[in-house]
């Protein structure tokens, strides 16, 4: 194979990798499990395929796996390319056969989430390091550019950080006004009955604990997958009931399949003041 | 170059996304099938 078409090869596989990582992490929630299973796989199998493109293409030429070195022996690349590429591969191998063993034994689901996100900050930092290195002075300007508009990001996100108290209130305002005259307050104790009620609706579904468990500060299982679903009460995840849409969607959906119904405002407030409480 | 990389991967993502969503159409209980045994 010419150098050229394995330069070609090489470019085509770094794209498939970047593209099924970059699906298998948004898709990383339990609303799109199967979408994030078919990438986890096609990562793996890219990963794979790697190691046969290796042994099919020549030595030294831009197929070859170097073996990462110490010492940087000159004229040559550096040695920290051929680290990174390890280190990235690796990484990236382990995310997703303890993804694929997580189905089996679910204690390597913490393994499989951490190496997720390292593997994330792992992608980040070696696209900044090629940026820097290849389009250094191009990225420096830019970055110059538009170093106010990213100032200003920083300065709107910090606060925000600190507001999901004020957001969960926003949300829980909006349902007081959509329950309309006569509403007297939410209560965590019609919260919690709710949360722990049986219903027939779904056997499979019978209560908001099938999945969450009883405690929900614990973290819960879906009871179809097995996938982990982070806590629900507001001490132990401070997100939650801060995004609206989110929230509508959450409730809109788990309602028709916990209750086989709607629920009211009062009861998504209910909801909300009880896992505050927790 | 590195434009064409990103653009290049963006696409590759979005057919890793469409043969997902399709495989995701197929299997049962989460996901797309997941919504639509409540929406009906």
């Amino acid at each position: 194979m010419s150098a050229r078409w394995e330069f070609r090869l090489l470019r085509l596989w770094h794209a498939a990798l970047a593209g099924g990582f970059l699906v298998a992490y948004v898709t990383a929630d339990e609303d799109t499990y199967a979408m994030h299973v078919f990438s986890g796989y096609w990562v793996v199998a890219a990963i794979l395929l790697r190691l046969l493109l290796a042994l099919a293409g020549s030595g030294g030429g831009p197929l070859a796996l170097p073996k990462p070195r110490l010492t940087w022996i000159r004229p040559g690349r550096n040695p920290l390319f051929a680290w990174m590429a390890v280190l990235l591969l690796a990484g990236m191998a382990v995310a997703g056969v303890s993804g694929i063993a997580a189905d089996f034994i679910p204690f390597v689901e913490d393994l499989h989430e951490g190496l997720a996100e390292a593997s994330l900050w792992l992608v980040l930092a070696h696209a900044a390091v090629i940026a820097w290195i290849f389009q250094g002075r191009r990225v420096r300007e830019m970055l110059k550019g538009s170093a106010a508009a990213l100032l200003a990001v920083v300065l709107l996100a910090a606060p925000a950080a600190f507001a999901a108290d004020a957001a969960r209130d926003a949300v829980k305002a909006g349902y007081a006004r959509q329950a309309g005259p006569g509403f007297a307050g939410f209560s965590s104790e019609r919260g919690k009955a709710l949360f722990e009620s049986r219903n027939a609706a779904s056997p499979d579904y019978a209560s908001c604990t099938t999945c969450h468990t009883a405690d929900p500060a614990a973290e819960g299982r879906h009871a179809k997958t097995g996938r982990a679903i982070k806590p629900v009460a507001v001490s132990a995840n401070p997100k939650r009931f801060t995004d609206v849409a989110k929230v509508e969607e959450r409730f809109e959906r788990d309602c028709q399949t916990v209750l086989g119904r709607v629920c009211s405002a009062t009861e998504k407030g209910d909801y909300i003041a009880y896992m505050e409480s927790k | 170059m590195l434009t064409r990389m990103i653009i290049h991967g963006l696409m590759a993502a979005l057919v890793v996304a469409g043969g997902a969503y399709a495989y995701a159409a197929t299997v049962q209980p989460v996901s797309f099938p997941f919504h639509q045994e409540h929406h009906r």
